[in-house]
């Protein structure tokens, strides 16, 4: 037996038959019924529905950022650390410490067999802090990197820096392309809705295009574009160039001097893995790569679609 | 953990925030779990768990914008002319040409009991009887709030579209 159905309940019946709720098939067919004999109610079934699949298309589901992730499950295992301390104090407490540093020399001095070869504790010890001290120099030289001093002095308005910190959000997975398609003209259509200028989408060779991102800086429409080739990805910000003028955004003035000169301005070591960043226009826009390539790569991929 | 981190997104709006809030949320479960009832949804139990902490921490410091109350725009659909042309073409073209932040600041407009079922059924795909189960109440009552809280989202929409300059014609 199905529900009563009157002109107060319908337009709730109206939803669910929408969201295919009316599980009960009376009411789903009284509720088709009443949508072909009144054409306000179609009027009002459309229009919900429309404003359904607007918000469920367009606002998509996100992906964890795996920093989220990680940051999450650190927390729990920090908790579930502290309290296995807690309760080891509770349960083990040092009786004195005397039989502590008794227990610790004994230990250290006990001897590890390799083979026949018997070895005391510390000389594992010392290699192994030997080992951690080698390991420390050599992070330490990659961690010296003189960095492009427009990038390691940049403030957060800076399109080098933004740029930069964006290709590698998308490295990580922290960016996910909004739309996917390899095809320029495609992702063309759907960047110049978002936008408020006339999105550059370069045929990059050897280069494949995998999507596009739109968001705002202070206000700021910008794209991101992504390309990969095997390992390699090439990354690409764009805004428009009043966003310069109106100090929304900013480029260092010798940098912008030298696109002004040359058409382009290249550097690598923008970041700690010696990434190539290139600048340059293209009509209105202000287009920044950064790309994991070497620089001498990146200036021949680079005139292969800048002409 | 996505559908409780879209939600997170959703409600905060802030990247950070919603680290937080989830973080906070499986840190309380975590440490609550004795109280997890074992046969008992256990999606719905975490969802509830982000609900309260979100509403005791984030919803007071959050700058909320203008909310809209449903009554404002009971008539609303009523009040679409049905023109010559077919209305809903027109909304569709209109709509469509509306940018991602006017959809945002819709949503964002919306009261939280309104803005949760929109967001569990329109964007996460939840069944009535799975939000009704997490929001412990009853399937009506997510029936009618979703129905409000999208009547209230088109209505905002229309305002957005028309600040644009699209002309969504409306009767006086």
């Amino acid at each position: 037996m199905g529900v009563t159905i009157t002109n107060e309940t319908i337009d709730e019946y109206l939803t669910s038959q929408i969201d295919g709720e009316n599980r009960d098939m009376d009411t789903s067919n009284k509720v088709n019924e009443m949508l072909q004999k009144d054409a306000n109610l179609m009027k009002k079934y459309r229009s919900e529905m429309l404003t359904k699949q607007l918000f469920s298309s367009r606002l998509s589901l996100l992906e964890v950022p795996s920093s989220t992730f990680m940051k999450v499950t650190a927390s729990i295992d920090e908790m579930v650390y502290n309290a296995k301390n807690h309760y080891m104090q509770q349960i083990y407490p040092i009786q004195n410490s005397a039989n502590f540093f008794q227990y610790l020399i004994s230990v250290l001095a006990s001897p590890l067999r390799i083979g026949r070869a018997a070895i005391p504790a510390y000389a594992f010890g010392i290699a192994i802090l030997l080992i951690i001290a080698g390991a420390g120099i050599l992070m330490n030289q990659r961690d010296n990197i003189a960095l492009n001093p427009y990038i390691a002095t940049g403030s957060e308005k800076s399109v080098m820096v933004q740029a930069v910190n964006n290709f590698h959000k998308v490295l990580k997975g922290d960016i996910q392309p909004q739309f996917h398609s390899s095809d320029a003209d495609e992702v063309k259509k759907f960047v110049i809705n978002k936008v408020n200028f006339e999105p550059y989408i370069p045929k990059v060779e050897d280069y494949v295009l995998s999507g596009a991102v739109c968001n705002e800086y202070d206000g700021q429409k910008l794209v991101h574009l992504v390309y990969t080739s095997g390992d390699d990805v090439l990354y690409i910000y764009e805004t428009a160039v009043n966003s310069i003028h109106h100090k929304r955004l900013e480029i260092p003035e010798q940098v912008s001097s030298e696109i002004t000169k040359d058409k382009f301005y290249m550097c690598d070591k923008v970041d700690l893995y010696n990434c190539t960043m290139t600048l340059w226009y293209s009509g209105n826009v202000l287009c920044a790569s950064v790309s994991t390539m070497p620089k001498q790569k990146m200036y021949s991929t680079f005139t292969s679609f800048y002409k | 953990m996505k559908l409780l981190y879209n939600y997170a997104m959703r409600m905060t709006g802030d990247h950070l925030d919603a680290d937080d809030l989830l973080q906070d949320t499986y840190m309380r479960a975590f440490r609550f779990f004795h109280k997890f009832e074992k046969g008992t949804n256990c999606k719905a139990w975490l969802f509830r768990i982000m609900k309260n902490c979100y509403i005791n921490k984030y919803r007071k410091n959050k700058k909320e914008p203008t909310k809209v109350d449903y009554e404002d725009v009971q008539n609303f659909y009523d009040s679409i002319k049905a023109d010559v042309v077919d209305p809903n073409d027109l909304e569709h073209k209109v709509f469509s040409n509306l940018l991602d932040d006017d959809l945002i600041n819709a949503l964002n407009s919306l009261q939280d009991d309104y803005k949760t079922v929109v967001i569990l059924c329109d964007l996460e795909g939840l069944s009535y009887e799975e939000i009704a189960e997490f929001l412990d109440c009853p399937i009506g009552t997510v029936r009618s709030r979703l129905h409000r809280g999208r009547k209230i989202l088109q209505k905002k929409l229309v305002d957005y579209a028309k600040s644009r300059g699209y002309e969504v014609e409306t009767e006086a």
